[in-house]
């Protein structure tokens, strides 16, 4: 147990359309997931006090709470890797803060225009600065860009050590669009994937093809958090917050290339305290959230957070082990970032939510802990969830 | 030179300008840890093992194998374009376990590549004049 068990929870959720091209700004799209998100809870702007954010997102805190009318502002905190580690980490702030007594509820949000490149550069594209500073400039002069590239050489290591192969990542993408396409709201919704369409995509990076990849998209996603005490007078059922940590290390730093001949990873440290600080374990989860950038890096968070060992993920993630209704362990429900839209991750924490209130389009019966992770390979975070129904 | 036609060139750190100057001489050097011996890429302030701020440039023989590849299809960068498909690799140097820098792998098709292929270190300029560290399969 930490000081932070089931102390906390998430009682509101909210989101805008994913899309290619939101038309409207990055603050625009934040102000509508956060209000949504606030109504969601039965709260009113004046009742928030806190906001954080992901070191990317290009929103200011204080320029939200001046448009929504948020009369006093007592935390404004943001996640650096978020990015990927953000969907966790800005509900880790969150937690603390309300926990701690510095606010009373707390808003954790992402908002960008990532596909149209509206205010947010897309990420699958380098920059054109002529020269590289810093770590890029060892990267960099070598035509090394994109996150899919180093995923790549992490990928194919992989292989070379376990025997996975290119078909083990296919069903992680297979089975995210096989949810997306039960999911109206997706940006993939009536555009299904078969293992075939995945293998017959183009080569990005090899061993990567098109379909490992996740979308790029327009949109915002908020949820609100405050303590377990005040949880049980909101408009929805909470959904309490039993164990969340961070997690980074030394091989982290030596490079941006997933170091795979070390068995530790930012996952295995969380793991060693979510479960316990939690009280339960990996058999206890009911509902799978692990975020999905890229379909090598999803099967490896599996390994590392200790849903099997490593080495074992090309076969836990097959036999529909991950698909709704019939997996036993059914993973990213609503799409993920794959199939149903690209909201850093967020869009996966909201849809944990969604199950553990018992009202999800692919409802896992009876879901009560859900385990959500923000992106691996870089400093990450992580959080098990536990519904109150 | 227009972006369009080249990858970024290096921009030296400060403390860093040894390896770049050493790539000019046709030499792959790396720092070597006065303190514990322990070779380091990328280089750092630091020791990362004991944390000691003393090195010296260390010339390596430039052999080692590869550790991961990938062959870069998707062009990300204006440059890219022109040099699709291009090849990227992350070479396990000779001198020490875990050493490892990220490099192209030039004059072998990617079909033809494997990890633990043995290979040993080139250089190739950059527009700007620099000489990059590359690696070509070492002929045996």
């Amino acid at each position: 147990m930490s000081l932070l068990s089931d102390k906390t929870a998430i009682v509101g959720i909210g989101h805008t359309e994913y899309s290619r091209d939101s038309g409207r700004s990055e603050l625009t799209l934040a102000c509508e997931a956060i209000s949504a998100a606030i109504a969601d809870a039965g709260l009113t702007p004046a009742d928030i006090d806190g906001i954080t954010k992901y070191t990317m997102d290009n929103n200011d805190p204080i320029d939200i709470a001046r448009n929504l009318g948020i009369p006093e502002l007592r935390y404004a905190g943001e996640v650096n890797y978020g990015g990927g580690g953000g969907p966790v980490g800005t509900i880790l702030q969150a937690a603390m803060a309300v926990a701690t007594g510095q606010a009373k509820a707390v808003v954790a949000f992402r908002a960008m225009n990532e596909r149209s490149g509206r205010g947010t550069p897309r990420f699958g594209q380098a920059s054109s600065a002529e020269g590289a500073a810093g770590l890029h400039s060892y990267l960099s002069p070598y035509g090394l860009f994109s996150p899919a590239q180093m995923v790549a050489l992490a990928a194919r290591r992989h292989m070379h050590l376990y025997g996975t192969e290119s078909r083990h990542f296919g069903e992680i993408a297979v089975t995210c669009r096989h949810h997306a396409n039960l999911n109206p709201d997706a940006m993939m919704y009536g555009r299904p994937m078969t293992t075939e369409d995945h293998q017959q995509s183009r080569m990005i990076a090899s061993p990567l093809h098109l379909l490992d990849c996740c979308l790029e998209t327009d949109g915002g996603a908020a949820v609100v958090i405050t303590t377990a005490d005040r949880a049980r007078d909101m408009a929805k059922p909470p959904v309490y917050i039993s164990g969340i940590g961070f997690g980074a290390g030394h091989w982290n730093h030596r490079s941006i290339v997933k170091d795979m001949d070390s068995v530790h990873s930012e996952s295995t440290v969380i793991a060693k305290h979510v479960f316990r600080d939690a009280g339960i374990t990996h058999k206890d989860i009911d509902v799978l959230f692990i975020y999905d950038h890229f379909t090598p890096l999803v099967l490896m968070a599996i390994e590392d957070y200790g849903f099997c060992k490593r080495g074992e993920g090309k076969d836990f993630v097959m036999n529909g082990r991950l698909r709704w209704p019939d997996g036993e362990l059914p993973m990213n429900t609503s799409g993920g970032n794959l199939s149903e839209g690209y909201m850093h991750g967020m869009q996966n924490t909201i849809e944990a939510v969604r199950q553990l209130r018992g009202v999800a389009r692919c409802q896992v019966k009876n879901a009560r802990h859900a385990f959500v992770s923000a992106g691996n390979a870089v400093p990450t975070s992580a959080m098990i969830l536990r519904g109150s129904l | 030179m227009s972006t369009t036609e080249a990858f970024p060139y290096p921009i030296p750190e400060f403390g860093t300008e040894p390896y770049w100057e050493a790539a000019n001489r046709r030499e792959l050097r790396v720092q070597r840890c006065l303190d514990c011996g322990r070779l380091r890429w990328e280089p750092a302030p630091l020791c990362l093992d004991c944390q000691s701020q003393k090195h010296e440039w260390a010339l390596l023989s430039g052999r080692g194998t590869v550790y991961s590849f990938t062959e870069i299809t998707h062009p990300v960068h204006p440059a890219a374009f022109a040099k699709v498909p291009y090849i990227v690799v992350e070479v396990e140097l000779a001198e020490q376990p875990n050493l490892r820098m990220l490099s192209n792998l030039l004059g072998t098709p990617a079909a033809q590549l494997q990890i633990g292929a043995a290979v040993e270190v080139d250089f190739s300029p950059h527009p700007n004049g620099q000489l990059l560290p590359v690696f070509r399969l070492r002929q045996t």
